[in-house]
């Protein structure tokens, strides 16, 4: 008798199939869960209540941290998102800090209009280390992103106001020896060329320990006021017809 | 057609065939065969999976770049569930499988590069879904809740208030008014107090100022009998239109919440 050792089976998944987006984060408000699809657990706190506006048009009180899915009018046609405003929403960083693709999908209740105003935050919850802020310049947004005592900044190229809804697309591009930022996307339904790329600076990395914030940069800062309805992260450089809708 | 959002149009030259993906999915009612009498209908109903093929013209430069295109149609399909979304209905989605690729060479000429892709896919539910979910406030009133041609199990938030809500209660009923269902739960809801009702997974959550509560103190302790709220079609009439409702009571206190759905078709 003999016997002999098989090869591993050419298929190794096991149970069923799930859904596997290809973005390293991706959140959709649409989905109705804080919760990432890529998994990450979300962390949504509100101290108090907080309105929102129903598919109906109807007011909607929602008590201490229960997400306000306010429906808006988006391109023309219903949609839900996340209403922020005391607000905070923040997942697991999971993702290295390399070349990457930022997207996030919303309507400017006034963030944009307030300078300092955090609208996107990746690091630390001090607001310390390296980091990557999306935030208000009191007409638009701006992109820092923070290595060390080095900052690479580029400005959104519109003047965003009070409620456009905005499509902010955020490339960071690494080399391998430095990085830097751009951001473009659309406001209110009209491209915005990507800016200028900011400084290339020294490439750092996240600090262990940080995550993905929306509406304030870190846990203590200014919160904003905006309605976001997708902030997703890709790997890549990706323009955002190729970022929109994917997965 | 767009998978997970994105397009394929970047591999193939052209879609030359989508099919299946246009026909009503109907239920199927289980019939039960009786001695010497007429069959009847039994208390089993399914839907068929439903299936979709697709025919892609593949016209790629060189062999070469007929396997590289092979490559990322492979990459793409084989990621489990794909959310497939066709043109004609962009606000829907059709989670399904991939469970075949065809290639088939034009003129039979391996040297040819140019191929005729067909992929199969299975829809398990063969349901569409809303891209956009619908939210509506809910009070003691009743709230009417437009759903789509198939039945919806919807997720609520039940909220607390300073005068605490006691053993509240979901109540769902038809367009005429009358009750289908009820979900009767027992406990004191207070200021920060919340439930999350999943209709779908049957699941309830309790959260104290934000925080998920577990254990003893879990949700599904409150619930105390009844059925989990379903919206279905037969209990609307759409050609009004008028709906099915949802409404909230309590022991004491007064109930506010909320409750969101996808569509499905």
């Amino acid at each position: 008798m003999s016997s002999a050792i098989l090869p591993p089976s050419a298929v190794r998944r096991l149970g069923v199939p799930t859904l596997r987006p290809t973005a390293v984060h991706q959140w959709q408000a649409s989905r109705l869960s804080p919760t990432a699809l890529t998994g990450q657990a979300a962390t949504l706190a509100r101290a108090g209540t907080g309105t929102f506006t129903d598919s109906g048009g109807g007011t909607v009180t929602a008590v201490h941290s229960m997400p306000r899915w306010e429906s808006r009018t988006w391109f023309g046609a219903p949609a839900v998102g996340l209403r922020l405003g005391t607000d905070d929403l923040s997942w697991p960083l999971d993702w290295p800090l390399g070349t990457l693709t930022l997207l996030l999908e919303g309507v400017n209740m006034g963030t944009a209009n307030t300078s300092g105003q955090g609208l996107v935050y990746a690091g630390l919850d001090a607001g310390t280390g390296n980091r990557l802020v999306v935030r208000g310049t009191g007409t638009t947004f701006a992109v820092d992103l923070v290595i060390g005592a080095n900052t690479s900044t580029a400005t959104f190229g519109a003047a965003v106001a009070n409620p456009d809804p905005v499509q902010l697309v955020v490339q960071v591009e690494d080399t391998g020896t430095t990085q830097r930022v751009r951001i473009g996307g659309t406001d209110a339904g009209t491209p915005v060329a990507f800016s200028a790329w900011g400084t290339a600076i020294a490439r750092g990395t996240f600090p262990s320990g940080s995550r993905l914030r929306l509406n304030r940069v870190g846990s203590a800062g200014a919160q904003g006021n905006a309605w976001v309805r997708r902030c997703a992260v890709y790997a890549g450089l990706l323009t955002l017809d190729e970022s929109v809708d994917r997965l | 057609m767009r998978l997970n959002g994105r397009t394929i149009t970047d591999l193939v030259y052209q879609i030359l065939v989508l099919d299946g993906h246009v026909a009503p999915s109907l239920p199927r009612t289980a019939v039960v065969s009786l001695a010497q009498a007429g069959g009847t209908f039994g208390s089993v109903v399914t839907v068929d999976p439903r299936r979709i093929t697709v025919g892609l013209d593949v016209r790629p430069t060189s062999l070469a770049d007929r396997q590289a295109i092979m490559d990322s149609l492979k990459r793409r399909l084989h990621r489990g569930v794909l959310e497939l979304v066709t043109d004609d209905l962009p606000g829907r989605v059709l989670p399904v499988v991939c469970d075949g690729v065809g290639v088939e060479l034009y003129t039979g000429a391996y040297a040819n590069p140019v191929v005729y892709v067909q992929v199969t896919f299975t829809a398990p539910d063969p349901s569409r879904v809303d891209v956009e979910p619908l939210v509506y406030g809910l009070t003691t009133a009743r709230t009417a809740c437009p759903i789509g041609t198939d039945s919806v199990a919807p997720r609520l938030w039940l909220y607390g208030a300073s005068t605490p809500v006691v053993n509240p209660v979901v109540i769902v009923r038809d367009h005429t008014g009358t009750e289908v269902m009820r979900l009767t739960l027992t406990g004191s809801l207070g200021a920060n107090d919340a439930l999350a009702i999943d209709g779908a997974t049957q699941q309830i959550d309790r959260f104290a100022s934000g925080v998920l509560q577990t254990g003893t103190n879990s949700g599904l302790g409150w619930l105390t009998s009844g059925r989990f709220p379903l919206l279905d079609p037969t209990d609307a009439n759409p050609d009004a239109p008028a709906w099915g409702t949802i409404e909230l009571a309590a022991t004491s206190g007064t109930p506010t919440g909320l409750v969101a759905y996808h569509r499905r078709w």
